[in-house]
């Protein structure tokens, strides 16, 4: 190689070939060679037959999905907050939402342990609402699980919302203002359209976050609520199934992938290219 | 279309972002159907002032009435007020029809009417056929003329603009200004513009409203303030001004003496509001200057420092006894051997019209 | 003139959304890691919020030798992984953003997503998937494993860090550098290196904290025998919920913030951008 440059790129390229793609052209061998299952697809035709482990495959992109919505309705008054506040609303606000990455996940998923559980605050004022009889817990339910996913990952959401809305011309608005547009119709012909680009920059990364979150499904959901990270770690580190295992990780890889590249082809509208 | 055209009248309008004073105590008037320009350096509170006449800055203290009513109370969205934003703010993510009827979707118009009316403003903006775009997809010529489109979508009884021009190309400019005041005179809709070119400013208004620092200098019409600017800073503003510094000798009916600061003496016919020994400058437009052979009370010895033709006239810089610079610019006399460079030579003032202001002001 | 009742209604709602649920949602955001960062001074034997009463109880327990033996070796051999992880990412991505800004933009444009692809994909999938390559060649779990897969799966943060102050550098700096006379080397070493420091420092703590918090990659790749602190940290969340977990979570957000002020403090670029 003539290119000066070659020598820096080289460790890094090894890297990636040796320890990246060569271990992924193994998994991906070792999914539609190994175990006992006949043809080439054998061991996905094997996986896919069964119904429970399909309802797998669709709780997890369904759990997905879930916590994106909860997560964007909880993202979006705080990105119009951001929106209408002075410098050191706005500065408060970015502070804040940057405030929960300091800790890590498993603190996070912790506090969430700490909310949801029979001892927990949540279970308090919910009973004292009357809206459940007796003490109980919210940990193990799928409701309890979204909303703490909805929590751990809301700044992947909100921070690209606030990016966009940062850059964003006032006059866009001013001009809507003019032409008869009151606050709640400004919000949702210009700002919140205006801001979709970061909106569904915050929807991959959330979505994606969400459902290969092992640790926060793991120790929230528990052994009732399965999603496929679960069941992978299961299938490795408790029955010793790795073929199924590796169907799995490109199951899980295909599924949120497929979610991720469609909202990703939403960004390409024609009428999205441009603003942000 | 017609338009209920309506007077505006700002009354002590004054404005501070967060304790930072932009505009103070400023007050004019425009006719029904009449063009006034804000005219003023940039910075110096134009679209401050034209927010507040549209409602999104509060007019605190200050009064703004519209056809004889204070509309200070009402919301931008209430009152009625077409505007072209600076850079024209058309949403990125609307096609032309979508932008121009987004104010007719709160009226209740049903689908119908509103593509009536579409159609209708993009043939007066003469941008038929473009409904399908997007503003990206536009000129910048194109997109200001859709950004007026939307603005008179709801028949305003004013129409506000903020630098629409600055954005464009000089040759592209003078078309749409031609365009723009066509357009204004058949509807006949009272219009407000914000410019800092004072070429614009004259072309397009029948009325000027000169703003410096946060206040009005002067109101008139373009040639009132031309030839009769009430500061130095409108004179040197609107049309260029040389400037001669001088000291006034003697002032009485019969008329002024001023000492020049080259050491010459001026006579001008007419009594001067200063003091004697008061420090003024004098300021002369280049085409009320004249060159001559010979000294007089009103000429002041020169020295030709460099000619530049400009279409029919030229340009001529001129180095006074002190240094002093001035423009002069006389028709272009192809007969007349040219003159040298350097020569000596002897520049008549007009001392009727010339001006004279206090020399505090600053320049 | 009237002003529309509807108007005052609309707005008095809209304001209600923006400023009160905005508000409400932000102080969600931040308050499970603050009750959970709390918990750790509970003077309580269990994890009971509020705590009925303050004390340091469990973060001497931390310090206690015999009571907290594991955690302690726990936590050194996670300060080892991540040591080496940032070392090995230092050799690997900070070459290669150099070389990134200095090959044509077409061959950055191929290179890049292969240089990426290890951060998006789920990191549950890769550690399987060198789990089971390193099965076939005979290679057991083991510590320099987990480092290898942090290089893998986190140098990317390095590279990218790095790579976006690389690609703003102007070429004329090191042009000017050698016209001076100096050799490729100082040039490197003196004009470079300083210019990339913000990227370097920034992608030292991202591989750092990566390197502590991640779960998923030790989870199939660490030595049975190994103890290591995110592992730790999950088993006592699925089971016993020890509120030492809580005084844990406590010393892992003071070390990231000290991190992050640390790197603040060497990096005066970013402590200028801050001020500003
Ligand atoms: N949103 C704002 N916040 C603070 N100061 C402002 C704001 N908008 C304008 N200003 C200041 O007010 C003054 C007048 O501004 P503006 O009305 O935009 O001037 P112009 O339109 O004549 O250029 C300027 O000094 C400007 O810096
Ligand atoms: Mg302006």
């Amino acid at each position: 190689m003539k290119n000066p440059a070659f020598p820096f790129l080289l460790p890094m390229l090894l890297l990636s070939l040796g320890g990246f793609v060569a271990p992924m052209g193994v998994l991906a061998f070792y999914s539609l060679s190994a175990g006992g299952n006949p043809g080439l697809f054998g061991n996905y035709a094997a996986f896919l037959e069964d119904p429970f482990n399909l309802w797998i495959i669709v709780d997890t992109v369904t759990l997905g999905f879930k916590v994106v919505v909860v997560a964007t309705c909880l993202a979006v008054p705080i990105a119009m907050l951001y929106w209408h506040g002075g410098r050191r609303l706005r500065q408060t606000v970015v502070v804040l939402a940057l405030l929960p990455m300091l800790a890590s996940n498993i603190v996070r998923t912790f506090a969430w342990i700490v909310l949801l559980g029979r001892n927990g605050p949540l279970v308090a004022i919910a009973d004292a609402l009357g809206l459940i009889d007796g003490p109980r817990s919210f940990l193990l339910t799928e409701g309890g699980l979204v909303i703490a996913l909805a929590q751990i990952e809301l700044p992947l959401l909100l921070l690209p919302m606030i990016a966009v809305l940062s850059r964003m011309d006032r006059r866009l608005v001013e001009a809507a203002e003019m032409a008869g547009a009151g606050p709640w119709r400004i919000m949702f012909t210009i700002v919140l359209p205006l801001t979709l680009p970061g909106i569904i920059a915050g929807w991959i990364l959330t979505f994606a976050s969400a459902a290969t979150n092992f640790v926060t499904q793991a120790a929230i959901g528990g052994a009732r609520l399965i999603y496929l990270p679960q069941f992978l770690y299961r299938q490795v580190n408790i029955l010793f199934d790795w073929p199924t295992a590796s169907v799995v990780a490109f199951i899980l890889i295909i599924s949120t992938g497929s979610v991720i590249l469609a909202l990703a082809m939403l960004t390409r509208h024609p009428r999205l290219i441009g603003n942000a | 279309m017609q338009t209920h055209s309506q007077a505006l009248t700002v009354n002590g309008l004054s404005h501070t972002y967060a304790g930072q004073p932009a505009v103070e105590g400023v007050s004019f008037h425009v006719a029904a159907g009449e063009i006034a320009a804000l005219l003023g350096p940039s910075g110096c509170g134009k679209s401050t002032v034209l927010r507040a006449i549209a409602g999104l800055l509060p007019a605190k203290p200050g009064v703004i009435s519209l056809g004889g009513r204070d509309i200070s109370p009402l919301p931008g969205r209430e009152r009625g007020i077409g505007m072209v934003f600076q850079n024209y703010a058309l949403f990125p993510h609307m096609t032309v029809a979508e932008n121009i009827a987004y104010p007719l979707s709160f009226r209740g118009w049903d689908r119908k009417r509103r593509q009536a009316r579409v159609e209708e403003l993009l043939a007066t903006v003469q941008l038929g056929g473009l409904e399908r775009r997007l503003p990206r997809q536009l000129s910048g010529g194109q997109q200001q003329r859709v950004a007026v489109a939307r603005a008179l979508a709801v028949d305003p009884a004013l129409l506000l603009l903020d630098e629409p021009f600055a954005a464009l190309d000089r040759a592209l400019r003078l078309d749409l200004q031609i365009e723009l005041v066509r357009l204004q005179q058949t509807l006949g809709i009272t219009t407000v513009i914000v410019t800092h070119d004072q070429e614009e400013a004259q072309a397009l208004a029948s009325q000027l409203v000169v703003m410096n620092r946060g206040h009005i200098e002067q109101t008139g019409t373009p040639a009132e303030i031309y030839d009769h600017p009430a500061s130095l800073f409108v004179n040197s503003f609107v049309g260029y001004a040389g400037k001669i510094r001088a000291v006034v000798e003697s002032a009485s009916a019969a008329g002024s003496t001023l000492k020049v600061s080259t050491g010459e003496t001026l006579r001008l016919p007419r009594e001067l509001r200063f003091a004697p020994g008061s420090p003024v400058v004098l300021t002369v437009r280049p085409e009320r200057l004249s060159i001559v052979d010979r000294p007089s009370d009103f000429t002041l010895a020169g020295r030709l420092l460099v000619s530049t033709p400009l279409g029919p006239d030229v340009i001529r810089s001129i180095a006074l006894a002190d240094g002093t610079e001035i423009k002069l610019t006389e028709p272009r006399d192809l007969r007349r051997s040219p003159l040298e460079s350097s020569a000596p030579l002897f520049i008549a003032l007009d001392v009727v019209n010339l001006h004279v202001f206090p020399a505090g002001e600053a320049l | 003139m009237r002003k529309s009742w509807t108007s005052h209604l609309s707005s008095i709602s809209y304001g209600l959304f923006v400023y009160g649920l905005g508000a409400l949602f932000l102080g969600f955001m931040v308050v499970p890691v603050l009750i959970s960062l709390s918990m750790s001074f509970t003077s309580g034997q269990t994890l009971k919020f509020p705590p009925p009463g303050l004390s340091l109880r469990w973060y001497a327990a931390l310090l206690d030798p015999v009571q907290s033996e594991i955690v302690q070796q726990a936590a050194w051999n996670t300060l080892q992984i991540a040591v080496f992880a940032v070392l090995a990412s230092l050799v690997f991505a900070v070459p290669a953003a150099f070389g990134m800004a200095r090959i044509s933009a077409r061959r950055a444009n191929a290179l890049e997503p292969l240089f990426l692809a290890p951060m998006v994909l789920p990191s549950l999938v890769y550690g399987l998937a060198l789990l089971i390559a390193a099965n076939l060649m005979h290679i057991s779990p083991s510590i320099w494993l987990v480092v290898l897969a942090n290089v893998v799966v986190f140098g990317p943060l390095m590279f990218r860090a790095t790579s976006s102050i690389a690609q703003q550098l102007d070429p004329s700096l090191e042009d000017a550098s050698s016209l001076l006379g100096a050799s490729r080397w100082s040039t490197f070493r003196r004009v470079t290196l300083p210019l990339l420091a913000p990227g370097i420092y920034a992608g030292m703590f991202l591989v750092f904290i990566q390197s502590i918090e991640n779960v998923s990659l030790p989870l199939f790749l660490a030595p049975a025998g190994t103890t290591i602190l995110p592992l730790e940290m999950f088993a006592m969340l699925q089971d016993s919920l020890d509120p030492r977990i809580a005084a844990i979570s406590g010393v892992l957000i003071a070390i990231t913030v000290l991190v992050l002020v640390a790197v603040q403090r060497l990096t005066p670029f970013l402590r200028d951008q801050g001020r500003s």
